[in-house]
This record gives structure tokens, sequence and C-alpha cells, in this order.
């Protein structure tokens, strides 16, 4: 792609990286930014590490543009001098992108190829050793959960980022395993400091659920190090919706400016696929559809249909409005046939089962009469 | 050396951002999940000579970017990330 922009650029050809959520947390440590700050330091990092011509731009917090553009980790388009899109791809093809700019801008006498230019990779400098403290070892197939953290203007940032994930036994039955880890941040470069009290969890649990009320990581010899600190917990009961409440206790230390400060965290946890939360490499898929909660059902007919935010609206009997989120786990069948969700039509008499989360309702079967 | 680390930045931000579940014997065929996004891609992602959405993003220094701005030339958008 740079070896494109090398040639193209000149050529009053723009181009342009969009940095969105990421496709893989944990590698080389990183993990997923929850502010927009982070997320712009991520940038920073990714022009430092791949020193290239092409600028970046910011995708919201939201992802906004990734959603209105199909949902793709690489995308590629190529937009005219309209402003319209020419050209589109689900994965970024640099072969064929030659190719497509050959045709609409004109092709390159000798083109430049991605041993002509200078490329480095710098790897990310730890903050401390890694590989001090074990990982544990988790189920193979595990459902993020959406996990926000409270965040204040004047807060301190957040040096640690929660991962909470459940198998698929504690997804759909509320009884299970679930995934705690505290991961430190590289963005910010520090480490744990393993002079002082380990990590501390205290959990704020909803009626009817069990599990451990507290964590603590373990005491470690070495005096710093930037491994996660993990907790694998059974839990039981947890049918319904209340999410879990999670204060964090930690040290977070730097040596470059010197800094060891005290910091609390608070988290909640809810029950729910975070479907942004990208997949840890080497782990399995896990397949839908996700029942945390048992469906309601609606009927109705459907007014509008919107699948580039991925919602559909219902209007009932009553003439009441209802927004469903829909997705690829959403099941849809007509006269009894399983069909793809496109074949859903505005106006159409459905029923729909749906599962009503904090964040909205989630249709997750429509039967069209 | 230098020609590897060329390789590698390419590599980096490409293919890293895949999702690497093909990875793994025990799962699921890895086309499954790329057929999946290919699919998702193909049924959300604007129809070609649709107009840009009208989304504002961020530029790199943090200064709101209109995407519809980008007119007057032919530009390339390519998504991705650290990871």
């Amino acid at each position: 792609m740079e070896a494109i922009a090398h040639d193209y650029i000149p050529r009053n050809v723009k181009f342009y990286y969009i940095y969105k959520a990421l496709a893989h947390p944990e590698l080389n440590h990183y993990v997923q930014p929850v502010t927009l700050q982070e997320r712009l330091l991520h940038i920073k990092d990714a022009e430092k590490r791949i020193s290239g011509e092409i600028p970046w731009l910011c995708d919201t917090m939201n992802n906004d543009a990734m959603a209105a553009l199909g949902n793709a980790p690489t995308s590629e388009f190529v937009i005219d001098p309209r402003g319209r899109i020419v050209r589109k791809r689900t994965w970024g093809d640099p072969q064929q992108l030659r190719q497509d700019l050959a045709a609409l801008v004109g092709s390159i006498k000798n083109p430049t190829s991605a041993q002509d230019i200078n490329i480095s990779i710098a790897k990310p400098e730890p903050a401390a050793e890694q590989g001090v403290v074990k990982r544990i070892k988790v189920p193979n197939s595990m459902i993020p959960l959406i996990s926000k953290p409270a965040i204040k203007a004047n807060n301190p940032p957040l040096y640690i980022k929660l991962r909470a994930d459940t198998d698929q036994a504690l997804f759909n039955t509320g009884t299970g395993q679930m995934y705690i880890g505290f991961h430190l941040d590289p963005i910010h470069k520090v480490h744990w400091n393993n002079l002082t009290k380990p990590l501390h969890v205290g959990l704020e649990l909803p009626p009817g659920v069990t599990m451990p009320s507290a964590l603590d990581g373990p005491q470690v010899s070495t005096e710093a190090d930037i491994d996660p600190r993990e907790f694998l917990v059974d839990v039981q009961g947890w049918t319904s919706d209340k999410p879990i409440r999670l204060t964090v206790n930690y040290f977070a230390c730097s040596d470059d400016p010197a800094f060891c400060i005290p910091i609390t965290q608070h988290y909640t946890i809810y029950r729910e696929l975070d479907r942004r939360a990208g997949w840890i490499s080497g782990r399995v898929e896990p397949t839908g559809p996700f029942q945390a909660t048992k469906p309601m059902t609606i009927s109705g007919k459907i007014e509008f249909i919107d699948l580039r935010n991925n919602t559909i609206n219902l209007i009932d009997s009553a003439g009441k409005q209802h927004l469903f989120h829909v997705s690829e786990y959403t099941q849809f069948s007509a006269n009894s046939n399983q069909q793809p969700l496109i074949n859903l039509t505005v106006g159409a008499n459905v029923k729909i089962d749906y599962f009503n989360r904090q964040s909205g309702l989630y249709a997750r079967d429509i039967q069209s009469e | 050396m230098k020609k590897t680390n060329t390789i590698s930045a390419l590599l980096l931000f490409v293919l890293l951002s895949f999702p690497l579940v093909a990875q793994n014997t025990e799962l699921p065929p890895g086309e499954r999940l790329l057929e999946r996004l290919d699919r998702i891609f193909q049924e959300t992602s604007p129809p070609l000579e649709a107009k840009l959405p009208n989304i504002t993003l961020y530029d790199a220094a943090g200064k709101k970017f209109r995407l519809r701005s980008l007119k007057g030339q032919y530009t390339v958008l390519l998504f991705g990330c650290l990871t």
C-alpha cells in the first residue's frame, strides 16, 4: 500500500488509513482503547512503527465509519473526484488496487515495489519484564462481554484495561466460567510494582449470583513486570440482565517519568456480547445465537429497515414503535423457510423473538407470515 | 534484513488485521468466518456510485474530519489498526 501511495501521491491521489477498533487485542500487548485520546495515541504509535507516507484518520469510538462502510476489518475503497465510491472490496488487495488506479488515473512506468521503500518496523518497547506471571489457560471458545469503565474527566488514565469473557455455558444458562483479565495498556508505558500489595478486585454481585466477591493478584518475586493479572472463576445463577460491578485497586508505576501511584478503577460488566472486543488469536470463534436470557416475543409490521446500522423498526398492533438491533446471529424465516436477513422487506407482518438488554432490544428470530 | 522488515511491516498492517481463528485446527473452517464477513460487507456497505456516508471522523491530531470532504481527486481509504 505504501509503495502504491508513493507512486500515486504525486499523481494527486490521496490515501488514508482509517483506524478502528483492534481486531486482535493482546497482540504485542495492545488492548482496546476506551477513549478517543487513547485511540489517537494508538495512531501516534502506528505512525512511529509504520513510518510511511499515508496519513491516518481515526474512526469515532462508536466505529461509525466502519459500521457505515460494511464492518470489515481491512476493507478498501476508492473514491472518485465526485466523492462517490467507485471501487470497494472486503479485504485490502494491493495488486488489485494498483490495477484500479492504473485504469482510473493512469499506469506507472516503473512501479515502486515494497522492497524499494524504506519501511521499518519498530517493536513496542516493554515497560518492564514479561513472561514472569504465567498466563492462565482459558476454555477455547470464550464470549467477550461488554464492560464499561467509569471515566471521569480529571481521573488518571485507565492504565489497565479489563477484559471479561464467559464460556458459552455461562452466557447461555447463567452458570459456567468467567475470565477476568487486567491488561496493562502499553500506550501508557507503566508496569506493575510487585514490592507493593498485589492487585485487588472487589465484586458487587446481582442478587442470586454466586462467585468470589474478591480476587487478589499473585505475589510476584520479580520487582516489576507487565504480564496480565488473570482469573478464571466459577459463576452460578447469573440469569438476569443485571450487571456485575467491579472495583480494582493497584499501583501503576513508570520509570520514565518516574512515578508510582495507587489507582482505583470501576467497571460494570454486562452479560452481553461485545461485538467490538476483537478476537484473541488462537481462540475459537463462539457460535451463536447467544441466549443469555429467555427471549420475549412481539408481533407487528416492519416499518423500516436500516441494514447499515443493523436496526429494524416494528409497529405493533397498538401502533407503538419498537427498534430492534439485528446481526449475523439473527435468524430469519419466511413461511417456515430459513432465509438471509437481507430478504426481510418493509411492510412484512412478522413475529420477533428478542432479548431485552441494557443497550436495547436484540432480535434473535424473525418469522415472516 | 531490510527486505524482511519491509515485508513484515506490510504483513503486520494488512494480514494481522484478519481474524486468525483458522490457525487452530480445532476450529470450524476459517472460510466460514471470512465468508460471513464478506457477506456482511456486501450487504451493508454502500453500493458503487454511492456517496460516502455523512460521517465525521478525526484526523491524527484529533481535529474533526468530514468523510464527504474527500472530493476533487481520487482517494483511497483502507481500514486498519495496530493488531
